[in-house]
């Protein structure tokens, strides 16, 4: 017979400790009156502990009076006793049944979408690709489409990637992507061939540096637009077309002139800060700031507001909410009249600049003249010349004979 | 519990073939190894201690002495010891 058989587990049982004088008359009595008694443990002279079912101990009392034993309950087992305490407990036991709930209903949604491994392709173009397809950080895990589907309709719609990787990793999606490799700019210079240098513009030669190639011009030589300035080929000068080609290696930098037209407004209208600034926070969820109407009123007229985005984060995952610091700066619009002179020297700035990020980085303006201007309906009209080196060497590639 | 003991002594009495034994509550004391003593038709527990416990039966008391001894289950007819049994004799 087992010790503690499932009858007694549900019915519930209890060890108690029985004293007295006459213990083993208890026992006998007990177990003529048909008791269960299980366990019987000496402990000391006149004290036995002892295990009894729930029902018996109820009619325990007559016969502990009998044999003057005192009989005293040191702990309770069994499915009643827990389902009491778990009464007593009810809103621990609600507690842990909603912390499971909690977890199951958070672990079902999808709480991020993280991209690695893209350099080129930006991180946005794919998260809205995902979107596209209801993969999304809050949405409903049941929702989301297959990792085969998904890896092939991402590879279908970026062509630019030469492998997707979409898996679920618990409650975050994460998407690999391996990028083909581009062929580099720089390459593609250097794949084409042996080159010769001919003329960007009609300029002045104005400094040659060459590494490589037979230079057909001199320094302080006037060429025309599309000359041939450096040739790529060595030998007989006479006979160009059956030199050893070795193509050319260098820089020509050539003067150049040119003519700006510039128009400068005389009243410039220019947006100034006035310092005064006030910050309103608004709380945000899945990204939709909850705008409180009345809790940050706006003071200023006019003004620009920056917004910081402030996501709780939970360890490494962000939370789909948080709040947003938004600051708002008062501006106003201050109208600033200019002389001639001021124009003159602001037209001449602008023009400057076009030119520099026009002719590239190698250019260098040498000199810089204000040919002519007027004023007309409160605008300067001015005209200036410009004397600019520049690398005037365009590489072309050399034809050769078949 | 009853019911079990009732069968016991039956399916015991079939058994053995010895049903008079049954018929005059003379004891069947059952050693499992040296942790267990099964005493059927006992007439209740003359002194326990957890060093000796002593089983009045028909005509003498049943000693069993050890280490650790403990009544495991106490039924109107039957009971088991458990512990490190030493020694089990009948005695006056």
């Amino acid at each position: 017979m087992r010790q503690r058989n499932w009858s007694q587990r549900i019915k519930g049982h209890l060890t108690v400790d029985v004293k007295g004088p006459n213990i083993t008359a208890f026992i006998n009595r007990a177990t003529e009156e048909r008791f269960s008694l299980s366990q019987i443990q000496w402990i000391g002279d006149e004290h036995v502990r002892l295990v009894m079912s729930v029902e018996d101990y109820f009619r325990v009392k007559p016969l502990a009076r009998e044999t003057r034993s005192k009989v005293r309950i040191i702990s309770k087992q069994g499915l009643p006793f827990f389902l009491l305490r778990l009464q007593r407990r009810k809103f621990f036991a609600i507690g842990i049944l909603l912390f499971f709930l909690l977890i199951f209903v958070l672990t079902s949604f999808v709480w991020s979408v993280d991209v690695e491994g893209n350099e080129r392709v930006p991180t946005r173009e794919i998260l809205q690709l995902l979107k596209n397809q209801g993969v999304y950080a809050g949405q409903f895990k049941g929702r989301i489409p297959s990792d085969e589907k998904m890896q092939i309709y991402l590879q279908d719609k970026l062509p630019q990637l030469s492998w997707v990787g979409f898996r679920m990793e618990g409650t975050r999606i994460v998407v690999t992507v391996v990028e083909k490799k581009g062929v580099d700019n720089k390459e593609v210079e250097e794949d084409k061939g042996p080159v010769q240098f001919v003329a960007k513009k009609d300029a002045l030669i104005y400094d040659m540096k060459i590494l490589r190639g037979r230079p057909l011009v001199e320094v302080n030589d006037v060429i025309k637009k599309g000359q041939l300035l450096v040739s790529g080929r060595y030998g007989n000068p006479e006979t160009p077309e059956k030199g050893k080609v070795v193509g050319v290696k260098g820089s020509v930098l050539g003067r150049v002139w040119y003519e700006s037209d510039v128009v400068v407004p005389l009243t410039l209208k220019r947006k100034v800060y006035t310092g005064a600034r006030d910050e309103a926070y608004y709380p945000y969820v899945a990204s939709r700031a909850i705008r409180i109407p009345f809790l940050y009123p706006v003071d200023f007229t006019q003004y620009e507001t920056i917004s910081h985005i402030r996501s709780l984060h939970l360890g490494k995952w962000r939370l789909p909410f948080g709040w947003v610091t938004e600051e708002r700066m008062e501006m106003e619009w201050v109208k600033q009249k200019l002389n001639e002179k001021e124009a003159l020297r602001l037209g001449k700035e602008r023009a400057r600049v076009e030119l520099l990020s026009e002719s590239g980085q190698q250019a260098r303006i040498l000199g810089e003249k204000v040919l002519h201007h007027h004023v007309d309906s409160g605008k300067v009209y001015m005209k200036i010349h410009f004397d600019v080196v520049e690398n005037i060497a365009v590489p072309q590639p050399i034809l050769q004979g078949d | 519990m009853r019911k079990i003991g009732d069968h016991l002594k039956k399916t015991a009495s079939n058994w053995l073939d010895i049903p008079q034994d049954v018929a005059t509550n003379v004891p069947r004391v059952m050693i499992t190894g040296s942790h267990r003593v099964h005493v059927v038709n006992h007439l209740g527990v003359v002194r326990f201690r957890d060093t000796e416990i002593r089983i009045k039966t028909v005509k003498e008391t049943l000693f069993i002495t050890g280490k650790g001894l403990t009544i495991q289950a106490i039924h109107s007819e039957e009971l088991w010891v458990e512990g490190e049994i030493a020694e089990v004799k009948f005695g006056e």
